[in-house]
């Protein structure tokens, strides 16, 4: 491929995305360590971000408070502010837009630009990277980093394995030296490579990511198929996704999924949350007027050890996206598979939705009463809050429906 | 990790910004100090500190005009403070975070207390 046809892919990431937005939002914070953690009370004290400091301390996102606490004495604890999270993670997006019109959010705190058509307005690519993390820096006191390549693997690899250590926070990771930088990285350094599928190559005698370029595509493919063939095109940079503005318009299901404050004993208590993740799946559904046919629930026993619980999944007898519906479905997938030990997580997820507007009609069940309470209902919460209306059992104690009205994906707001 | 380097531009537009916030925010307060009966009249500490921030704020904005840069406008939207500036000719936008606004201006305000206790403002 010659260089004219070669597109510029940006990812950028944001440095300790929570915890900058927490240090620029309050100086006192700014040379302490700090870290961005649930609530301790409820058993949800895990770190969601740490800053440099705490992170100097050895403290890293995703372990428990008491163990970050333990490593660092005077670390500061703060709460998450997760719609202020989401609305800075918006306004960067707003930044980006003056750069370039492609720009695909891919987390909350990460972000690909593709900036071919634009480039030539703000320098070299390494000059409009510059000035994108000076802005971002200025205007929101968040530091980014910037990996850069021909395509969106190749970007996010440049990120996540050498922006990320260097001190001017920015790499291009070109195709044509792959075999001097990517390649001598050890295999788990791959994009879609986790801790499974490192001790997998492992155990082939596979210890680096060049290791698995040299290898026949053929071979990968027998052993995970298009899997495979995909991790084989990332290691040699290949990867011909659009940065696509769209990327997540199309939505294949709708689920929704908790972790318990503790651990749930008794079916009672357990079907009361699981009417309430039922009753917010078809809320959103109905908000997205969409239907669906196949219902999954999912549950992970105490302590969320592997191996226990279940994942099951049934076809209904008509689609739907009323909550009592699907919660009788839910019910009885729960009863058929639980296995009556304690349960600390649970799921519910709609899948192969369709549009709403087309309805089986029913004798025996009035259809169009449920709908009219159920947008009664999705009205009120509209308008007064997640809480303004709650089943009666969700104000039993099982019940999570009120404290999940104060968070967004699980955190405070 | 290094922060970014930034142009003397854009972070005297920042410091332009803030002290136009400060001056105008500070003299806001002190209508509000007005309504509620106190003890004391602080009018005076507020009237000094609201000079400060407008007197570095016009200054800025004549050392913006020397380097061809002129504010055309700033407004608030929703969580966000937008900024337009014409640069060289060119209409360049600034999105500010007003939580991150706000605790600049708070350090302003250390900062004329420390300069205060120095008696660095009388000059």
């Amino acid at each position: 491929m010659s260089n004219a046809n070669k597109r510029i892919v940006f990812l950028i990431d944001m440095q300790s995305f929570y915890a900058s937005i927490e240090k620029g939002a309050n100086p006192e914070l700014r040379n302490k360590p700090i870290v961005v953690a649930g609530d301790p009370e409820r058993r949800s004290g895990v770190v969601l971000a740490a800053c440099p400091i705490a992170k100097s301390y050895g403290v890293v996102a995703a372990e428990a408070l008491w163990q970050a606490q333990q490593k660092c004495r005077q670390l500061v604890v703060v709460r998450p502010r997760m719609e202020m999270y989401i609305r800075i993670s918006m306004q960067i997006t707003r930044i980006f837009e003056a750069f370039t019109d492609k720009v695909e959010p891919y987390s909350i705190d990460e972000q690909f630009l593709d900036v071919t058509g634009s480039v030539h307005l703000f320098g070299d690519p390494l000059q409009m990277a510059a000035q994108i993390r000076q802005r971002v820096w200025m205007e929101t006191g968040i530091n980014c980093r910037v990996g850069i390549g021909e395509n969106k693997v190749l970007a996010k690899m440049a990120c996540d394995n050498f922006a990320k250590k260097r001190e001017e926070g920015v790499f291009w990771l070109k195709r044509e030296t792959l075999a001097d930088t990517l390649w001598k990285l050890p295999i788990e350094k791959l994009f879609g490579v986790g801790s499974r599928m490192k001790r997998h190559f492992h155990r082939m005698g596979v210890y680096q990511i060049g290791q698995l370029a040299d290898m026949r595509p053929a071979i990968l493919t027998r052993h995970w198929g298009v899997n495979g063939e995909v991790l084989w095109r990332t290691a040699h940079g290949i990867d011909d996704s659009p940065v696509a503005l769209d990327s997540y318009d199309s939505q294949k299901g709708i689920g929704h999924h908790m972790t318990l404050p503790r651990d749930y004993h008794t079916a009672a208590e357990i079907k009361v949350v699981l009417l309430e993740l039922c009753e917010e799946v078809c809320r959103r559904a109905r908000k997205k007027e969409l239907m669906g046919s196949v219902l999954s629930v999912g549950c992970r026993g105490a302590d969320l050890a592997a191996g226990t619980g279940f994942g099951r999944q049934m076809k209904l007898t008509e689609q739907t996206n009323d909550a009592m519906t699907l919660y009788e479905a839910a019910c009885f997938l729960f009863d058929r598979h639980w296995q009556e030990t304690p349960v600390r997580s649970i799921g519910v997820n709609l899948g192969q939705l369709v549009p709403d507007n087309v309805v089986q009609l029913n004798l025996f069940t009035d259809n169009h009463k449920r709908r009219s309470l159920a947008q009664a209902m999705d009205d009120i919460r509209t308008r007064y809050g997640q809480d303004a209306i709650l089943r009666a059992a969700s104000v039993l104690e099982a019940g999570q429906a009120k404290e999940r009205a104060r968070k967004i994906g699980g955190h405070y707001k | 990790m290094t922060e970014p380097m930034v142009s003397d531009e854009q972070e005297l537009i920042r410091q332009y910004i803030l002290f136009g916030i400060l001056f105008r925010a500070v003299m806001a307060d002190l209508g509000q100090m007005r309504i509620v009966p106190l003890k004391f009249s602080y009018q005076m500490m507020f009237d000094e500190l609201s000079r400060w921030a407008e007197r570095q704020h016009h200054q800025l904005r004549r050392i913006l005009r020397q380097r061809g840069c002129t504010v055309v406008s700033s407004r608030r939207q929703g969580h966000m403070y937008v900024v337009h500036y014409r640069q060289r000719g060119y209409v360049r936008e600034a999105i500010y975070t007003i939580e991150v606004l706000r605790a600049e201006c708070q350090e302003l305000v250390h900062l004329w207390t420390r300069y205060e206790q120095r008696g660095e403002n009388k000059q």
